[in-house]
């Protein structure tokens, strides 16, 4: 008798962390996909919208993430695309909320100035990311521990914009590219290298070890004065690069990788001070579908990291990553250790102060 | 007044008409109220509010906005700019424009109805796209023209002999843009001057140039001023081309300012950008008042009157030559040239100067790829729905303006006319915003009509002047003798009045259509899933320089534009008296 009490109980113990396991599982996704079922967000036949906010990938890349993450889930969910930036998309979320209004799109990946706006005006939430999807995708761990602690949960670190020195491999060679940012002040490079005009990526340099004000502000008068031609952001600069305007030039990886990848003569390294501003991604408070875009949001910062790597070119700097960016930097010879983070509030509160000088500076003040 | 008022009672209008006659003009004035309210309470309350806080958000109130403009000496720097680069800009614009204006109008010149199209293609180009082009062309490195004449001339240097990016590179694209505005204003002005004086002159002995000189001119010349009132309002607000080379020409302007605290690159300051506006609303409300000096006792300009009216041209001679020339020239500068660039760019998989290794490059990947990308039909039919939607709408508000200001002459009609002119003065950025915060919880929000209705008030003010300017120009002898032979009120209007209008209406409706289906301001603002247009997938490809995919795209924008171009100037010739 006692045998088969023995026996029931063991039964009853491997049965009960069974179900225990099994309601684990469910707990990942099956329990998002759930709770979007309760909440109307996708029909019975598994059809539904993700309102994807911001400009990365381009609509037609986006097909191909949508595809990966429908395989995955065996769902038919649509992103609906709104190509809108970063600081534009902080704003007309809170416009909208402010009106009565949900906010409108159910995902965006921002910069932390936005992060800080959103978080400013209450419509970031706390999720327990890695208590809902940590075991089904055990990176985000990762995801949710590297965003600063004023946002812990409230948003999954998405990649790195890193600020490098681009050039056109048929006019320069890489022996003869400025080994310091003074040196672009040079005479020599008169004209010949193009930067934002809205200030970065100097505006972080207060953050890098070694620098002070004036030695920013001295560097961007000096940039100026050595005719620098200013263009519109990052992909301006790529732009100038294309068209022969600017031999080398200041920008981000993504838009020289794309460059590369249509067969341009052109090329990146890294100058040592590198910054990377976090691009982080966020589900709204009130977004129309939070249980869909939280598991695409985990899935996208995790399994399906590689393939938006693959399409944006944008990816995660930290040497301990297995993204081409880092692999890159590494052969560079730069380290976690080599790169300075803007990640919390006061380095994005002195970024933002230092942008408007810079911007000042260079319209001539 | 009065005579009018003995005209009706000759004529028996009923109750019905009088009752019509205090209502129409008063509906017309509350919905253009309406209308405008939207961008100036924004403007206004934006700027009595702190930092990055938006108009509407709760929080202080104050005055610091004001204190950091006006304590600021680079605010007066930009203010000295804008008033250089506004005054060659016009100093240049003007006189072309209104020799383009003359010969089209009242010459010999050959082919002058296919002229006039040409002549309005350039603004179906955005401003964005023609410095594009320009850069591409005169960029002082790498510029095709720069290396054309550096090979040309022999000359070893490595920059120029061209630079784009200068003040007179901004001035001369900034030119070429106006031009084709500023001829539409001109040309009605100009083609309904009382050929009595001109026929005198003449008579007396004066040639064609002295006539132009001492009687044409001067005839128009109050026109001409407020024309140029107007433009110095368009020119403060104006920022496509200083955004595209003021930075690098070092020559900020108040437009670069706004442009940079609105749609930079980190959050807007709503705020700053608003307290800046106020210094163009107030030169706006400054220039109106003169404009309205100028325009005061409008019988002065009517120059279609019931006695007799042909039209005077002048015979061009062997001048005809150098008058096509002229035109060809302009064309070559702000059409040929830059759209060739971009119709190069198009069909490469990267940008490469012309040459023969470049040819291998050469596919319609760029067309097809667009093509393929899943917005663009929705796109293209939001396109579509601004062309027609905006133009017609905000051309009959126009005309129910003017004609409410002009002929009921209502004791509130300055005000109105006043009133529709402001939205002017206000950069188009922060209008959209007005928009935004005002028509945010109506069902319009998201759709593409909010948009559509964002630039009907935009472009409210330049066509009511271009309608008015024609409304003033036809004496209302000719409505009084329609109603002595007993035509009614409608019939008057649609057998007498529409007929002299319909080329000013015309103009108007098309200038509205090319800029609202070029215009990047409004759909960016008011960016939603549904409402996407043209320029918005212009715009993401600007962002992301896809320079290749931009010019496909941009030569095709430009393209249909200048399809619907022509196709509105063909069935407006047809149907013009």
């Amino acid at each position: 008798m006692l045998r088969y009490i023995g026996a029931f109980l063991i039964l009853g113990t491997i049965l009960g962390i069974t179900s225990r396991d099994l309601r684990a599982a469910e707990s990942g996704s099956q329990q998002v996909i759930k709770a979007a079922l309760k909440a109307e967000e996708i029909n019975s036949r598994y059809e539904g919208d993700i309102n994807y906010w911001t400009t990365e990938p381009s609509s037609k890349e986006l097909v191909k993430l949508e595809e990966a993450f429908n395989k995955r889930f065996k769902l038919k969910v649509k992103l609906k695309h709104t190509p809108i930036r970063s600081a534009e998309v902080a704003n007309r979320f809170v416009v909208t909320t402010q009106a009565g209004r949900p906010a409108e799109g159910d995902i965006t990946i921002i910069s932390p100035p936005a992060l800080s706006a959103l978080s400013k005006n209450g419509l970031l939430e706390e999720f327990d990311w890695v208590g809902v999807l940590g075991k089904e995708f055990p990176e985000i761990q990762r995801r949710v521990n590297t965003i600063p602690a004023e946002y812990r949960n409230k948003a999954l670190e998405m990649y790195h914009l890193v600020y490098i020195i681009a050039y056109r491999t048929d006019r320069l060679k890489k022996e003869e590219l400025p080994k310091t940012w003074e040196e672009f002040t040079d005479p020599k490079w008169a004209g010949r290298f193009a930067v934002a005009n809205a200030g970065y990526p100097f505006n972080y340099f207060l953050s890098v070890p070694g620098w002070n004000e004036q030695r920013v502000l001295n560097l961007t008068r000096a940039i100026r004065d050595n005719r620098a031609v200013f263009v519109k952001g990052s992909p301006g600069v790529a732009a100038a690069l294309q068209s022969g305007e600017a031999s080398l030039g200041i920008t981000s990886v993504g838009n020289v990788e794309e460059m590369k990848a249509k067969g341009m003569p052109m090329d990146w390294t890294a100058l040592p001070g590198l910054v990377l501003a976090q691009k982080s991604l966020t589900i709204p408070k009130g977004a129309p579908h939070a249980n869909l875009a939280r598991l695409f949001g985990g899935w996208l910062t995790t399994e399906g990291r590689e393939l938006f790597e693959n399409i944006t070119r944008d990816g995660l700097a930290w040497s301990e990553e297995n993204s081409l960016l880092a692999k890159k930097l590494k052969e560079l010879g730069l380290r976690s250790g080599d790169l300075t983070l803007i990640d919390t509030p006061e380095k994005d509160e002195l970024a933002e102060k230092m942008l408007k000088t810079i911007q000042r500076l260079y319209l001539g003040r | 007044m009065a005579k009018a008022e003995q005209l009706r009672s000759l004529t028996g209008f009923t109750s019905r008409t009088e009752e019509a006659d205090i209502w129409i003009p008063r509906l017309v004035a509350l919905l253009s109220l309406f209308l405008v309210a939207a961008p100036l309470i924004t403007v206004t309350v934006a700027a009595l509010r702190p930092g990055m806080t938006l108009p509407f958000q709760a929080g202080e109130w104050t005055l610091r906005n004001f204190a950091e403009v006006f304590g600021d000496p680079f605010t007066y720097r930009l203010l000295l700019n804008t008033f250089l680069y506004t005054l060659a800009s016009l100093c240049f614009a003007l006189p072309v424009a209104l020799t383009f204006a003359w010969l089209v109008e009242r010459t010999d010149l050959p082919y002058r109805d296919s002229i006039y199209t040409l002549l309005l293609i350039p603004m179906a180009i955005p401003g964005l796209l023609k410095a594009l082009g320009w850069v591409m062309l005169l960029g002082p490195r790498q510029g095709i023209l720069n290396l054309f004449l550096r090979d040309g001339l022999g000359l070893d240097a490595v920059e120029g002999p061209l630079n784009i990016y200068t003040f007179a590179g901004m001035v001369f694209l900034t030119v070429l843009s106006v031009v084709p505005s500023m001829f539409l204003l001109l040309g009605p002005m100009i083609r309904t001057i009382n050929p009595a004086f001109e026929e005198a002159s003449e008579t007396a002995g004066a040639g064609v140039f002295h006539t132009l000189r001492r009687i044409t001119v001067p005839l128009i010349s109050p026109g001409i001023l407020a024309v140029l009132l107007y433009y110095t309002i368009v020119m403060i607000e104006y920022f496509e081309i200083p955004l595209a080379i003021g930075l690098n020409a070092r020559f900020p302007v108040l437009s670069l300012q706004i442009y940079t605290l609105t749609r930079g690159e980190q959050l807007p300051h709503y705020g700053l950008a608003s307290t800046y506006s106020f210094l163009g609303l107030a030169l706006g409300i400054f220039l109106l008042y003169q404009y309205r000096k100028l325009t005061t006792g409008s019988q002065k300009y009517e120059v279609i009157t019931g006695k007799g009216y042909t039209q005077k041209q002048f015979s061009l001679g062997r001048a005809k030559y150098l008058a096509l020339g002229l035109i060809g020239f302009y064309l070559l500068l702000a059409v040929i040239l830059p759209v060739s660039v971009l119709l190069w760019t198009s069909f490469l998989d990267y940008y490469l100067l012309p040459s023969q290794a470049a040819l291998s490059h050469l596919s319609f990947t760029n067309y097809i790829e667009i093509f393929r990308s899943p917005r663009i039909t929705t796109a293209a039919t939001n396109t579509l729905i601004l062309f027609l939607a905006v133009a017609t709408f905000t051309t009959l508000l126009a005309l129910m303006v003017s004609w409410v200001v002009h002929r009921y002459r209502p004791s509130f009609g300055l005000l109105l006319d006043n009133m529709v002119f402001l939205p002017l003065a206000v950069p188009s950025i922060v209008v959209a915003l007005g928009v935004l915060l005002f028509y945010i919880r109506t069902p319009l929000w998201g759709t593409i009509w909010i948009i559509a209705l964002g630039h009907a008030i935009r472009y409210l003010p330049f066509s009511t002047r271009i309608i008015s300017a024609a409304i003033l120009q036809i004496h209302q002898e000719l409505e009084e003798a329609s109603w002595v032979s007993g035509a009614s009120k409608l019939a008057t209007l649609t057998k007498v009045t529409f007929p002299l209008l319909l080329p000013a209406l015309g103009n108007a409706w098309l200038w509205v259509a090319i800029h609202s289906m070029r215009d990047f301001s409004f759909p960016l603002m008011l960016i939603s899933y549904t409402n996407v247009v043209i320029t918005s997938l212009l715009w993401s490809l600007w962002e992301e320089a896809n320079l290749t995919a931009l010019s496909a795209l941009a030569t095709l924008l430009i393209l249909v534009s200048m399809a619907f171009t022509v196709g509105s100037r063909r069935i407006a010739s047809h149907r013009t008296f």
